[in-house]
């Protein structure tokens, strides 16, 4: 049976919330792998057009990072590692943001642990992370999980000459000038000039013509990137959406992001990474004829992006893939039993299986379309105080009114007990203690209970 | 049929946009040789006609077609022409012109900036400029004595970003029918107090009338109920069967009618129904008589003042219990040709 855990110091936490939470956006499943050097997070999408994989270093990332096998249970040659399948959400829900940025807040953690319990003596398997938070708060999470085959993209490296290297401040400042709605993003080398065209095949007719999103450019200078290996007028695009969480995550490591890729309708890897943590996308990728107008026929189903098993799971329960998480504030040390590297068998991640061969249907064509929201998690609307002009949505705010009107959105508990009570007094006046009685009820009376229905009862 | 212009003013431009957006998606552009104009008809509620001035926004204009004055109608998505304006709001250089890709006609801004560019820093260059007049950023940061080893990365990026929107080509007949609303000399005339207290307030009341109305059918949509006299007071009033309340401006200005503008001169202006107004209001203008009113419908009303972006001189026309008239002026009071949004918002019954 496998033997992992790992300690993570808060900073780490929030790296892997943000990991996370790009991770999120490609597929609500995560595949977890684990080997003695590195552990590996990755999410493939439904339609296996992208492959999206964190790669955490095991002697870089953790503060203590323990793998290793035994070889009690059978004759036959342990397996190098362990795998296992769950959702993105129970993850995300543990290692949230706020508690790693809020270093006052109670809640704030200071160490977090990952324990595997899969040995032969325990019950059930499970997945244990604890936060130790202030205050020596310990939460206790204990997942359930699936083990699972897990699929890697493949991607021929010495076969994609084409690469180019720039800061994700720079991708992130292109970016940001696509418009909304827009399905892909094409680049292209010019006259020592590349660019970055956002635009949608989506040809609408007739007067809908003018709801067609906004098609937009951006072209940089080829000195503008670290590194410029391209081929003269070769447009190549992906989906905007995949783009657009890359290039976010990738901002806030404040990583050069680097990409390989050959032709369309083959696949391109995205790689950027720093202190132990590698991230990897490979993308199915469409061809573009010399003009990106004509794109929209130039779409075939893709056959490059192929997915192999490279591990397969060897837990002996298999748990539900329900997922059950428990919280509680155990004030329990855990077993720190892991103190770094263990001497395991060489690990060789280039091996295992013949390549199996999946075609990815109609890859290309069927990629996600691109409904991106630019007010998601990592573009958070631009601060500008402009807004405060924007008309009021009525509806969808709580009938609350507060005063304050810097703070109109916040919620203030003490405005609506001040509006209460005074409707109380109101009420003492026209009612008596009849009101009264029915207010300490569950089904009290509406303070704003109209004029004209209270006269009802008088009559 | 020809459209290039420089835009002088991205700022102003976006900002109008924006205005117009929140009325209605779509608006209705025309270009002429002289001017520049906006219409806003939404199927319910306030349409804004609003001219601009070439020298308000653009610079270096060019506009041809076979149409008298050289005019062009577009059919233009407001929100897609605001976000792309948005963009190019930290440009050195940014110019609009009328294309056509794939046999769709665009109107296509195309940006010209340059960022600074640091170890994955970024200073966006704006002109600096302070009394001593342009201040070069440029020599000072390639300085290697000012900048060290933090500076020595600083570089200048020159970012071309175009931005086609589509838009549709209108024939002169499509258009033809639209007319400005004419509507009688108002009642009162009174500048507005600042629109930023003006829209605060008016929000504010819009939302205690939801929570304090029980079914929010079309029927009780909020309204509010504003009145001002030609003695400087202005008041924005909510009722609803839980409440009443109200907020009243004093002290405003009314402007004085200019007697030239009038067919009539003089005697135009004595008879002008404000002039009748004012003598309602008795001899210290307290008199209720001498106030007009308009019942106006507070979410459509929050709508119309996104305009507080771009405006901040606004007369507020009422003419009583018909409609409420804004007219928001852009730019300098010296101009003689203004840039104006004028607003049609019409009154509710009782």
């Amino acid at each position: 049976m496998p033997m992992f855990n790992f300690t993570i110091a808060p900073s780490a936490v929030a790296q892997v919330h943000d990991a996370l939470s790009c991770l999120a956006r490609f597929d609500e499943n995560i595949s977890l792998e684990a080997s003695a050097q590195e552990l590996r997070i990755s999410s493939l999408n439904s339609s296996r057009t992208a492959y999206a994989s964190f790669i955490f270093n095991a002697t870089n990332f953790f503060d203590k990072y323990h793998f290793s096998t035994s070889s009690r249970s059978s004759g036959r040659e342990p397996p190098k590692t362990w795998a296992c399948k769950l959702q993105n959400r129970a993850l995300l829900s543990i290692f949230k943001k706020r508690q790693v940025d809020n270093k006052e807040k109670e809640n704030s953690v200071e160490r977090c642990d990952f324990e595997l319990q899969a040995g032969a003596d325990e019950t059930e398997c499970r997945l244990v992370i604890r936060l130790y938070c202030r205050f020596s708060v310990i939460k206790t999470y204990r997942l359930t999980y699936e083990s699972a085959e897990v699929l890697h993209a493949t991607f021929d490296k010495q076969g994609s000459p084409h690469t180019w290297t720039v800061s994700a401040r720079t991708l992130r400042d292109v970016v940001e000038y696509f418009g909304p709605k827009t399905e892909h993003v094409d680049w292209s080398l010019h006259d020592d000039k590349v660019t970055f065209t956002s635009y949608t095949d989506k040809i609408q007719v007739g007067r809908e013509i003018i709801r067609q999103p906004t098609h937009t450019s951006v072209t940089l200078n080829h000195q503008d990137f670290d590194e410029c290996k391209i081929e003269q007028d070769l447009h190549i695009s992906i989906p905007v959406k995949d783009f657009r969480s890359i290039v976010a995550h990738a901002d806030t490591m404040k990583a050069n992001v680097k990409t390989a890729y050959s032709r369309g309708h083959r696949p391109a890897q995205i790689t950027y990474g720093s202190g132990g943590l590698t991230a990897e996308f490979t993308l199915m990728t469409k061809g573009t004829s010399s003009t990106v107008a004509d794109s929209s026929r130039a779409a075939t189903p893709a056959q490059g992006l192929s997915v192999r098993p490279t591990s397969r799971s060897t837990a002996s329960s298999l748990a539900p893939s329900a997922l059950r998480t428990t919280q509680s504030d155990v004030v329990a040390a855990a077993e720190a039993n892991g103190n770094g590297l263990v001497p395991t068998p060489s690990h060789d991640v280039g091996q295992p299986a013949k390549p199996k061969l999946l075609n990815a249907p109609s890859a290309s064509t069927s990629a996600p379309p691109a409904s991106v929201n630019p007010d998601s998690l990592f573009f958070p609307a631009a601060e500008d105080n402009d807004q405060q002009w924007d008309p009021q949505n009525f509806d969808d705010e709580p009938d609350m009114v507060t005063w304050d009107n810097t703070g109109a959105r916040s919620f203030d508990p003490s405005a609506i007990s001040a509006r209460r009570s005074r409707a109380a007094e109101d009420g003492r006046a026209l009612f008596g203690s009849a009101l009264e009685d029915r207010r300490s009820g569950p089904f009290e009376i509406a303070p704003t209970q109209r004029l004209s229905q209270i006269k009802g009862i008088f009559d | 049929m020809r459209f290039k212009s420089r835009i002088k003013s991205v700022t102003i431009f976006e900002k109008v946009c924006a205005s117009l957006a929140s009325l209605n998606p779509i608006a209705w552009c025309r270009l002429t040789e002289d001017d520049v104009q906006f219409t806003v008809i939404p199927d319910k509620g306030t349409q804004c006609w609003s001219r601009l001035q070439l020298e308000t926004i653009f610079d270096k204009y060019i506009c041809q077609s076979a149409s008298e004055k050289n005019t062009i109608n577009l059919e233009i998505p407001l929100q897609a022409l605001s976000r792309a304006l948005k963009s190019a709001s930290n440009a050195t250089d940014v110019w609009i012109k009328l294309t056509k890709r794939d046999n769709v006609p665009m109107l296509s801004l195309t940006i010209h900036s340059s960022t600074y560019v640091g170890n994955n820093s970024v200073v966006t260059a704006e002109p600096i400029t302070d009394e001593f007049g342009e201040f070069d950023v440029d020599i000072d940061l390639n300085d290697p004595a000012f900048g060290g080893a933090g500076y020595g990365q600083h570089r200048e990026r020159q970012t071309v970003i175009t931005q086609d929107i589509p838009v549709k080509v209108l024939h002169p007949s499509d258009v033809g029918g639209l007319h400005e609303p004419k509507l009688r000399e108002p009642d009162i005339h009174i500048y507005m107090p600042g629109l930023a207290q003006v829209k605060s307030i008016s929000d504010r009341f819009t939302k205690l009338a939801t929570a304090t109305t029980v079914s929010t059918s079309a029927k009780n949509a909020p309204r509010l109920e504003m009145s001002a006299n030609m003695y400087g007071a202005l008041k924005i009033a909510v009722k609803t069967d839980a409440l009443s309340i109200s907020s009243l401006w004093t002290n405003l200005l009314n402007p004085d009618l200019d007697a030239t503008q009038f067919e009539g001169g003089e005697q135009a202006v004595r008879d002008h129904p404000s002039t009748r107004m004012k003598e309602l209001g008795g001899p210290d203008g307290q008199n209720e008589a001498g106030w007009a009113k308009v019942r106006i419908d507070a979410k459509d009303w929050s709508r119309v003042l996104s305009v507080g972006r771009v405006s901040n001189r606004v007369i507020g026309c009422i003419i009583d219990d018909m409609a409420l008239i804004m007219y928001c002026w852009i730019g300098n009071q010296d101009d003689d040709e203004e840039s104006c949004l004028t607003y049609y918002i019409s009154s509710f019954s009782a």
